[in-house]
């Protein structure tokens, strides 16, 4: 079994290389002898992690670089469950800088390429796990998702990427960005693997005093298919605005789903409201990775700079060690805190925030889930210029599944069909602690679509 | 704590403009009323735990992640001169 695992491990590293996916690769072989007496269901699986979760002995660097020495002393709980569930870890993944990004070309080891089609972005802030389960190389890979982190990238590569209702998995060891908004998520290449995953992450955990009591069901027996009865809404305001070839593949799910007793609503919400969510992020998501990252100051751990006193010390290990986007984003962050500007800005977007929650509320007083494409344009070129849009198409239709993070509701991206040879996904969204009933929606979608299983070929 | 640039000041003043206008959206939506909301959900998921030792971490483990430490604390330039 061994010699397997070395194989397989062989084959992620190479196909890590090509795809630029890989911060730091694991000690198989340790974890090999710890795991060998545990049969639990992930078994001597191998499994891609984010760099952004506590790894005991392994460098976790949030792609930053003034994490690039850190190495915790202590596993992140989703680790533990992983290991006690007798998974192995691989490798730690790129990512964008401490997940603050969507492009994955701020992280400190450069961008990573889109499986299928290498010139292009993964997407992010998880793009290296995300590539990685869309290569084939592993089957199940950690992400987490703060505006859309895990379903955008899951999109881009055409594969399962799952961010469950906020407080269903323990953040606890993750290293944060936002914390109000940031989810521990996966990637998977089917339903079925995506419904045994978060039966293994899932549960209450008191050392995040976020996470939730509500009981962890086996999420598999929910997998019936059966949609009879159930309410599929679509987002008409992003629906509207995708090209033809992903509103065509949609709306042959979309029929198929009617056949099989399920009824189809449109859904409208004020456009406003979805044009202020991209605003709304930007001020929150700032301001808490601005506090949140404060104890990054070469002090206590991390890259330490020379410096004549204490407070020139942290002055010039931030200043080395955060990028100069990093930084600039702080800034901003700082700003919306500021006591003359909170009302304005902080508490503003913190009062938008409920409103967008509400609105959302009472859509699904009359759905059972809600289907919107998850992106339109395609990924960005690796040294190219960010695609053109107009504004309408960049703040409804490439920046709504925030919604998510927003209302903390469990959303899943599965493969929807290709467009130029590129995947596009839909997005289902789901009620909050009722991940079950959403697998078994995703589950008839993708029976439909028949995109089960998809792995780009990187590699001859 | 940390420094920018002439030019990284010049292109936060661009990404400042940027925000504004995306902002602007923001401000367009009536929030009279309307508390602010700082979690997704009101559940109840605080307690007090029970003042007993979980779990324990050697020092010299804890320390390891400092770039300088000198009996068993953190090393830094001196402040008092």
């Amino acid at each position: 079994m061994l010699d397997q695992l070395k194989q397989q491990m062989a084959v992620i590293k190479n196909v890590g290389k090509t795809l630029n996916a890989i911060v730091t690769e694991a000690d198989i072989e340790s974890q090999y002898e710890q795991q060998k007496e545990n049969d639990g269901p992930l078994h001597n699986v191998l499994v891609a992690v984010k760099d952004n979760f506590s790894t005991k002995g392994i460098r976790t660097t949030a792609s930053s670089k003034i994490l690039d020495n850190y190495v915790p002393f202590f596993d992140a709980t989703a680790i533990e469950k992983l290991k006690a569930a007798g998974a192995i870890i691989a490798v730690k993944t790129s990512m964008d800088e401490l997940g603050m990004g969507g492009t994955n070309l701020s992280a400190h080891t450069g961008p990573v390429h889109n499986p299928y089609d290498l010139t292009r972005i993964s997407g992010g802030s998880s793009g290296g796990s995300a590539a990685l389960v869309a290569s084939g190389a592993v089957r199940f890979a950690l992400g987490t998702d703060t505006g859309d982190s895990v379903r955008k990238p899951a999109s881009y590569c055409g594969i399962v990427g799952v961010k469950p209702t906020y407080g269903r998995i323990s953040r606890f060891g993750v290293i944060p960005y936002a914390t109000s908004l940031d989810h521990v998520g996966y990637f998977t290449r089917n339903i079925h693997d995506a419904a045994i995953m978060l039966g293994v992450l899932a549960g209450r955990d008191d050392k995040d005093m976020t996470s939730s009591y509500q009981p962890v069901p086996d999420y598999t027996q929910f997998l019936t298919g059966d949609v009879s009865g159930k309410v599929f809404g679509v987002l008409e305001n992003v629906y509207e605005l995708v090209n033809e070839a992903s509103k065509t593949a949609l709306d042959q799910v979309l029929k198929q789903l009617e056949q099989q007793g399920a009824t189809i609503r449109f859904i409208r919400l004020d456009d406003a409201l979805l044009k202020a969510f991209y605003g709304t992020y930007a001020v929150l998501s700032n301001a808490e990775a601005t506090t949140n990252h404060a104890n990054l100051d070469g002090i206590r751990f991390g890259v330490r700079a020379e410096g004549v006193d204490v407070e020139d010390v942290m002055i010039k290990s931030r200043t080395q060690g955060l990028s100069s986007y990093i930084r600039k984003r702080m800034t901003i962050g700082g700003y919306a805190l500021e006591e003359e500007n909170q009302e304005e800005l902080y508490l503003k977007a913190q009062k938008v925030r409920r409103k967008i929650v509400e609105a959302f509320e009472a859509a699904f007083e009359d759905i059972d889930c809600l289907l919107t494409i998850a992106h339109d344009t395609k990924p960005q070129v690796i040294g190219g210029p960010s695609p053109k849009m107009d504004e309408d198409h960049y703040l409804i239709v490439e920046n709504h599944l925030v919604f998510a993070n927003f209302n903390g509701y469990p959303s899943v991206t599965l493969p929807l069909t290709y467009v130029d040879g590129l995947p596009v996904g839909v997005n289902v969204t789901g009620k909050p602690f009722d991940e079950g009933s959403l697998f078994n929606y995703c589950l008839a979608i993708e029976k439909i679509t028949g995109l089960k299983d998809q792995i780009a070929k990187v590699m001859d | 704590m940390f420094t920018l640039s002439e030019k990284e000041t010049d292109e936060l003043v661009a990404d400042f403009d940027d925000l504004l206008v995306y902002f602007k959206y923001v401000q367009a939506i009536d929030t009279t009323d309307t508390l602010p909301l700082a979690y997704p959900f009101e559940a109840e998921t605080h307690f007090l735990r029970e003042d007993v030792v979980s779990e324990v971490h050697p020092v010299e483990e804890v320390l390891s992640h400092s770039a300088q430490v000198k009996r068993n604390m953190i090393l830094v330039p001196k402040v008092v001169k």
